[in-house]
């Protein structure tokens, strides 16, 4: 008689089978793991609560023992990172603070690793470790890195701790963690670990560590977030191992999966709380520009591509996200996935509503997104980089942020409404310094776009007050420690500020954005590009609600053959912000070459000592509200400050400020702003012409299909791959059932 | 359960209550009567007697017309339908120069007028601007939100109203007739 094998699951199953049996029960019962009662919960919820507060703390710990071990200020100020539990099956049950769009992928890694009989070959044991930043299993972009660590209670595997960890480098065809235009292919994406087992017996292999050392740029941060992250892992199985003594093994087991339960249902309550059912709608669009840039003949062209997204909410208060007519993939760095999708719309969700600390797999339940085979958002090769896919995610992200604020607003919860940040700009680059053999970045955290910008960018407005300052991403990011990022560095800081009038104008505005500039010094050469992931270059994205405009698009200046060293040497006025962007100040202080980088650019002269970089943040942030509304008191506070500008004050917000130079201050001449506002509404109703009227006339333009090459080919795209936005589209313009932008 | 006087919704939306109140209330858990206490505070605010159902934007309101449920500006002007995208019976202005679009994107902030629109929505009745679109040219006006109002009441609020509409977008039917007229000039 054949020996029948036991699995390191409960009673013996094995986690394949644990994963199916979850899966079947949670379909046939519509509630977690078959949990139709909150037993433990009901029965003793203090007892469940400080269940629930030990391993959040000990999630929290685990992180602060990652941020002390590690040496990339990356980890250490900026904070990229973000450890969370694990059922058996790869379902979150809690989550630290930090990058918590990882919720959803590290689940889906360990998941991947069952389905393909990890049990059996590799094996998992006590003291496994195993890595992955393989983005066709799951993930957000190869520089985030997984590490995860089973654990076992006895001899019965109970579960998993994952950590995630951004990289300074990750190996790519360009340097930093963000790889730029020239990476158009997997193989350029860099380092990879699949889910690899790198370590047993709580130690990481020497062979991995060997890999990493003799294919990264910056090895050693690596391999010492790798040992932060082993050491978090550790610490948190270790206290998972004391609450199972402390609490017991059946009441761990029940009770952590009635976290996942209850967050699902608190998530349902939440949407039936705080929203309304119904449709919401918002596009966007991805604009790729590689037609003359260094990369191969087949990826060398320049495309737009459309993702049409409904986010509907649902009378049960489940959502479902549809990308339906989202365009082709193609040879770029802009595709994304499904996981990347839901990447995105946990951290949305457990930073903007499910903000109590129990964001889990739960809270993710009731959430469905759709993303068409075979499109930009769902690729039928694995053979594309992975590198930004996060950049579709980021803009959706902020979309699905607009759309669910109209909902607040409508149920009357205008504290919650936030509108998104849809892009990130920098300019990335690679040096050479003096005496040094390795080409390094200066990119997105480090100085050539400056570390502070990953919290440079505005939020969009809110519904009762302006729109947050320098926030974005990661609310706890501070800015890293530019001593430890200048040791592969060279370049010299002269300045970095807000930029006025950089937030979305509207009732309530963006939050400002920030200007920085720098100095190329102490290198024998360096060269600028900019990152494939702004968001918005010809065309700007759909922000700003309820008459609130959006932000602006991305653009810095480079400066070739600078004559900063005589500027410096006779004293003379350096550019240290970009002042007015009409005539700014780089155009009026510095002679050289200068470029207005707007688009995709790769630079095709070497910088040297003394040239420029300055880089305007915008993260297309939209404002709320017609501008003519806003308070004539915000406006007077931002003319103090020298955020916003007479200009816009007088054109925009239609008030007239006069400067009090004794008192050094501004006032607002309420009288001559109530005229000036309502001759605005007059020149608007003016100028304005019925909708009617102007979609007769655009609707001859369509029909002669008199648009750019570039959106013939967008629309065309979306049309073939989804039939219903073609018909949506047809309808509107009342245009032949027969009707494409083929043939072009 | 979190309840808060009328008169403290009212600064809280009007934007006038201090942060550090605004924080807690952001905090606490949801009020339950929110909804009715906003429904009062906004329809105290408008000059007409319609009923207001919901809220949709600033300065629009879904409002109970007979049997009809209409979108309306406080300004008192009517958009019809609320299941058409009121969009349609707006005034638009669209940026499509470089000079337009210099007016509110300074220098080189700007995006490029042959393929971005940039369009402003503003009342026919007040000229209040009720939206701006920024979208690819040539891209449909966006139907940014077509609430599932009797389910609402019904499933969510649990006050069913006394006629119930089909939840569907009725902005193709529009646009049909539209059409219709286009070709039989």
């Amino acid at each position: 008689m054949a020996e029948v094998k036991q699995g390191i699951g409960e009673g013996g199953k094995t986690l394949k089978q644990m994963l199916e049996e979850t899966a079947r029960i949670t379909e046939e019962t519509g509630c977690y793991g078959g949990i139709t009662e909150l037993k433990s919960k009901e029965r003793e919820p203090i007892k469940y609560e400080l269940l629930h507060s030990r391993i959040l703390s000990a999630l929290i710990a685990g992180r602060e023992t990652t941020r002390m071990i590690a040496a990339s200020p990356i980890v250490r100020e900026v904070q990229e990172l973000c450890i969370a539990l694990y059922t058996p099956e790869g379902h979150a049950i809690a989550t630290s603070t930090g990058i918590q769009v990882h919720i959803v992928p590290m689940g889906e890694v360990i998941q991947w690793m069952i389905r393909n009989d990890y049990e059996e070959d590799p094996g998992i044991q006590e003291g496994d470790l195993f890595c992955c930043n393989d983005n066709t299993i799951a993930g957000m972009h190869p520089a985030d890195v997984y590490d995860i660590t089973p654990i076992f209670y006895k001899d019965e595997l109970l579960g998993w701790t994952a950590t995630v960890i951004m990289e300074i480098d990750i190996g790519s065809v360009s340097c930093g963690p963000l790889p730029s235009t020239c990476n158009v292919e997997r193989f350029t994406d860099g380092f990879f670990a699949c889910a690899e087992k790198t370590g047993t017996n709580d130690k990481l292999r020497r062979d991995f560590l060997t890999r990493a050392e003799r294919t990264l740029r910056y090895p050693a941060m690596f391999v010492l977030d790798r040992k932060g992250a082993l050491a978090a892992n550790i610490k948190v199985r270790e206290e998972v191992k004391r609450l199972i003594d402390e609490f017991g093994l059946d009441y761990y087991k029940e009770a952590t999966r009635e976290l996942i339960e209850d967050s699902r249902r608190t998530q349902l309550h939440r949407m039936r709380q705080r929203t309304v059912p119904g449709r919401l709608r918002n596009p966007q669009y991805i604009e790729i520009y590689l037609k003359d840039k260094p990369v191969p003949a087949y990826a060398r062209k320049d495309v737009i591509r459309l993702i049409p997204t409904d986010i509907e909410i649902k009378p049960s208060g489940e959502i479902a996200i549809d990308f339906e007519g989202a365009g082709d993939w193609g040879w770029h760095s802009l595709n994304t996935t499904p996981t990347g999708m839901y990447g995105g719309l946990s951290i949305t969700l457990a930073m903007t509503i499910a903000y109590d600390g129990k964001a889990n797999y739960g809270t993710l339940m009731p959430c469905e997104i759709r993303c068409p085979y075979g499109s930009i958002v769902n690729p039928s090769t694995m053979y594309l980089p992975t590198a930004n896919l996060w950049a579709p995610v980021l803009i959706f992200g902020a979309n699905f942020l607009d759309s669910l604020s109209r909902a607040y607003y409508a149920r009357g919860f205008r504290e919650e409404i936030l509108l998104g940040v849809g892009q990130v700009s920098t300019v990335l680059n690679g040096l050479r310094r003096r005496g040094d053999p390795r080409i390094h970045e200066m990119g997105e955290f480090t100085p050539g776009g400056d570390p502070r910008q990953i919290g440079g960018l505005g939020s969009g407005g809110r519904g009762i007050a302006d729109g947050i300052d320098l926030t974005m991403f990661n609310p706890e990011t501070d800015s890293g420690n530019m001593e430890v990022f200048e040791l592969g560095l060279s370049s010299l800081y002269v300045g970095g500020r807000v930029m006025p009038d950089s937030g979305g104008f509207g009732k309530y505005r963006g939050g400002f954005n920030l200007c920085s500039t720098q100095i190329i010094y102490g290198v024998e050469w360096a060269i600028a590009e900019t990152m494939a992931t702004h968001g918005s270059n010809k065309i700007l994205q759909n922000r700003g609600i309820f008459g609130g405009y959006p932000g602006n698009v991305f653009y810095a200046y480079v400066v070739r053959n600078a004559n900063t060293k005589e500027l410096i040497e006779q004293r003379l006025p350096l550019p240290k912000v970009e002042g007015d962007p009409r005539n700014p100040d780089i155009k009026r202080l510095v002679k050289g070459d200068i470029t207005l980088v707007k688009l995709w650019w790769c630079s095709d002269e070497i910088l040297k000592d003394y040239d420029i970089i300055q880089n305007c943040m915008h993260s297309n942030n939209g404002g709320y509200g017609d501008p003519i509304d806003r308070d004539t008191s915000l406006i007077q506070s931002d003319l103090d400050l020298g955020f916003t500008t007479v200009e816009a004050c007088r054109n925009i917000y239609c008030a007239e400020a006069i400067y009090d130079e004794k008192k050094e201050e501004w006032t607002i001449d309420e009288q001559k702003t109530k005229e000036l506002r309502e001759t605005r509404r007059r020149e608007r109703l003016e100028r304005g012409v019925p909708f009617k009227k102007w979609w007769q006339q655009t609707r001859k333009k369509i029909m002669k299909k008199e648009l750019d090459p570039l959106l013939l080919e967008m629309y065309h795209s979306s049309m073939e791959k989804g039939p219903k936005f073609a018909q949506e589209f047809r309808e509107f313009w009342s245009l032949p059932q027969d009707f494409t932008f083929g043939g072009q | 359960m979190a309840q808060y006087s009328k008169e403290e919704i009212e600064d809280l939306i009007n934007g006038r209550l201090p942060w550090p109140r605004v924080r807690t209330i952001i905090s606490a858990p949801k009020d339950d009567d929110r909804f009715d206490k906003y429904l009062e505070i906004l329809q105290e605010r408008v000059p007409w007697k319609e009923r207001i159902l919901l809220p949709l934007a600033e300065h629009l309101y879904i409002v109970e017309k007979g049997e009809e449920r209409i979108v309306k500006c406080d300004c008192g002007y009517e958009y019809g339908d609320y299941r058409e995208n009121w969009k349609l019976k707006a005034l638009i202005y669209v940026r499509d120069t470089e000079e337009k679009l210099d007016e509110v994107f300074f220098g080189p902030r700007k995006p490029d007028p042959n393929f971005c629109d940039v369009r402003e929505y503003c009342c026919p009745g007040c000229g209040a601007q009720l939206e701006v679109e920024t979208l690819p040219v040539g891209y449909p006006a966006v139907f940014d939100f077509l609430p599932d109002i009797d389910a609402f009441y019904r499933d969510w609020l649990e006050r069913p109203l006394e006629t119930e509409k089909e939840f569907k977008d009725l902005t193709y039917e529009l646009t049909r007739r539209w059409g219709q007229e286009s070709q039989s000039k």
